[in-house]
């Protein structure tokens, strides 16, 4: 073997490697689906999720959120200020914000399986229409409540970091009472002056 | 306010930056009478670790008095003079109600920049790069304390700011490194790193009851302070072949029953290995020099506690095999402070343990970088420059 032949195995096996642990590639860090455990109930979890002030304040850099009625409206950041509208659809153990469309605001998601622990496992996208969706089941050894978030590309150019970030600050919120914030916070940086 | 802030690597400054306030209703605000410099800050200083933004103000080792409390803090109150550990904890999430304060779930508001680094958040900490929570630091005049609650130790009357200044870090850190060795009486334990880290660590395993302890560093001034504040045995590993064989031969043989490494990603070597560390390190091809880590790891007796207490980012070359070869016990973390500061302000105030040693020099805020530039170079004997806003 050459030594052109073995240069161009070893760069080929190192980009092979590398795609494989980009984000994305292996359902990890690039993932748009989180779950943490949150020592509350699930009624507690569901509440935060029915609340768009609490919405609001979850989403915080990322968006808003605000209700008329059944009918929600997120503005987020990623859209450079666009909205998108959706209505709250409970699940078994859940709460879907669906996009106005086919099989909306029937009050229970047609396509979500309940699973053997009384949680839940969807179908994922749902044929798109699905904007934000968030699960729960309970957690073992009552560590209290296993919550699962999946948000659609909509929320960020690089979703994988949104429902981590959501359910953190859920997380936070919900045991604290508080969301960690650095608004303001003393630098010298001109725009914090 | 006047704060030090980090404008870039190697470049420092005294700026006026903005006071702080209250945030969120568990807050306070401190005025800082004591603030102190911190190994680890060197890192970002020199930019191995990433992280800092230009006009940062950091620091993390602080003391002051409440001059101003959130709605909803109930422990604390405006006068108190506190101790604050350098992580941040909130007091209600699994890890901070099993006493381990640096791992909390909630107090990093930047948790997701190192969800893909660590596969689990830190805690916030004061001073400390955005991924650790970007919080303003404690060089300053003034500071928000978050969780005033669980997060301000009042100082008992009788203990001096001096004494007290150091159960903010480099004491309840130390104190966490012995406490991970499981000392029993007449064990042997080695502290690799004379500084107050590695000295603090020191004092708790004597107090722990170890039999000898012994600490390595090159520095002589602080190997006496080893002797003399300690009553340690010392090894200047600059004046030795192989520290390796001096720990084996002063211990019959059998080596140090625990190791407490407390150097971190810059450690200094010799020979070979140390040039090779340097090189790489300086292209950016790894993040740490960690001959003091490998040392640690082949010094210490078979089936013993390797206690790792210094600042390290993503080591290569890790001895994996040693390790697994020898039994070794790996026992790490960043400083869970809370649980300890009542217990070292009460051996303080027992005249049991010492910490005003550490403070070597003091000087006003506005000489800030006069000082991190002593402490860095350790010129003048500089152990730990002390700051007084």
């Amino acid at each position: 073997m050459d030594v052109t032949q073995k240069a161009r195995e070893v760069v080929s096996s190192a980009v092979g490697a590398a795609s494989r642990v980009l984000p994305g590639n292996r359902g990890g860090a690039g993932a748009a689906r989180q779950t943490l455990t949150i020592s509350r109930s699930a009624e507690d979890v569901l509440a935060a999720w029915r609340d768009p002030l609490v919405v609001s304040r979850l989403l915080g850099d990322l968006g808003r959120a605000e209700a008329d009625g059944e009918r929600w409206t997120f503005t987020l950041t990623a859209g450079q200020g666009a909205t998108v509208e959706a209505e709250p659809v409970s699940t078994t153990a859940g709460v879907e914000f669906r996009r106005p469309g086919p099989g909306a605001g029937q009050g229970q998601a047609r396509d979500a399986e309940d699973d053997t622990e009384g949680g839940r496992t969807g179908p994922e996208g749902s044929g798109g229409a699905v904007l934000l969706r968030v699960g729960t089941r309970p957690a073992p050894r009552d560590l209290g409540t296993e919550v699962t978030c999946e948000v659609a590309p909509e929320f960020s150019a690089g979703v994988g970091a949104v429902p981590f970030t959501l359910l953190y600050r859920l997380r936070a919120l919900l045991l604290t009472g508080e969301i960690p914030t650095l608004r303001p916070n003393p630098s010298a940086r001109e725009e914090e002056r | 306010m006047r704060a030090l802030v980090w404008n870039g690597v190697n470049d420092l400054a005294v700026e006026t930056v903005r006071d702080p306030s209250i945030v969120n209703p568990h807050d306070v605000v401190l005025d800082v009478t004591l603030t102190v410099t911190c190994g680890s800050d060197l890192h970002f200083i020199d930019g191995y670790l990433p992280g800092m933004r230009r006009g940062d103000v950091f620091g993390h080792e602080f003391m002051g008095v409440v001059v101003e409390a959130g709605p909803e803090v109930r422990n604390v109150r405006v006068g108190d003079r506190v101790v604050v550990p350098s992580f941040i904890g909130c007091g209600e999430c699994f890890y901070c109600r099993n006493d381990m304060w640096s791992l909390c779930d909630t107090t990093n508001p930047n948790a997701p920049l190192q969800q893909p680094v660590l596969g689990f958040p830190s805690g916030g900490i004061y001073g400390y790069t955005h991924p650790f929570g970007g919080y303003a630091g404690s060089h300053a005049e003034f500071i928000r304390v978050p969780f005033a609650d669980v997060n301000c130790f009042p100082v008992p009357e009788g203990i001096s700011d001096a004494q007290a200044l150091f159960t903010s870090d480099a004491a309840p850190t130390g104190f966490m490194g012995a406490d991970f060795c499981d000392i029993t009486p007449g064990d042997t334990v080695a502290v690799f790193g004379a500084g107050a880290v590695g000295l603090m660590a020191a004092a708790g395993a004597k107090l722990m009851g170890a039999e000898r302890v012994i600490v390595v560093d090159r520095l002589d001034e602080r190997l006496e302070l080893a002797r003399t504040h300690l009553g340690a045995e010392t090894i200047d590993y600059s004046d030795t072949d192989s520290v390796q064989e001096a720990l084996r031969e002063s211990t019959g043989g059998r080596g140090p029953d625990a190791v407490v490494e407390a150097v971190g990603m810059e450690g200094h070597g010799t020979g070979v290995q140390e040039v090779y560390d340097r090189a790489k390190q300086a292209l950016r091809m790894e993040t740490d020099r960690a001959t003091p880590l490998r040392e640690a790891i082949l010094a210490c007796r078979k089936g013993g506690v390797v206690s790792v207490l210094g600042v390290y980012g993503l080591t290569d070359k890790f001895p994996t095999g040693v390790v697994l070869n020898k039994g070794l016990t790996i026992r790490s973390a960043q400083q869970h402070g809370q649980r300890y500061v009542p217990k070292l302000l009460q051996h303080i105030a027992d005249g049991e343990l010492d910490t005003g040693f550490l403070a070597t020099h003091e000087m006003p805020l506005e000489d800030a970088v006069r000082g991190y530039e002593m402490f860095k170079e350790k010129q003048d004997g500089c152990l730990r420059a002390v700051f007084r806003p």
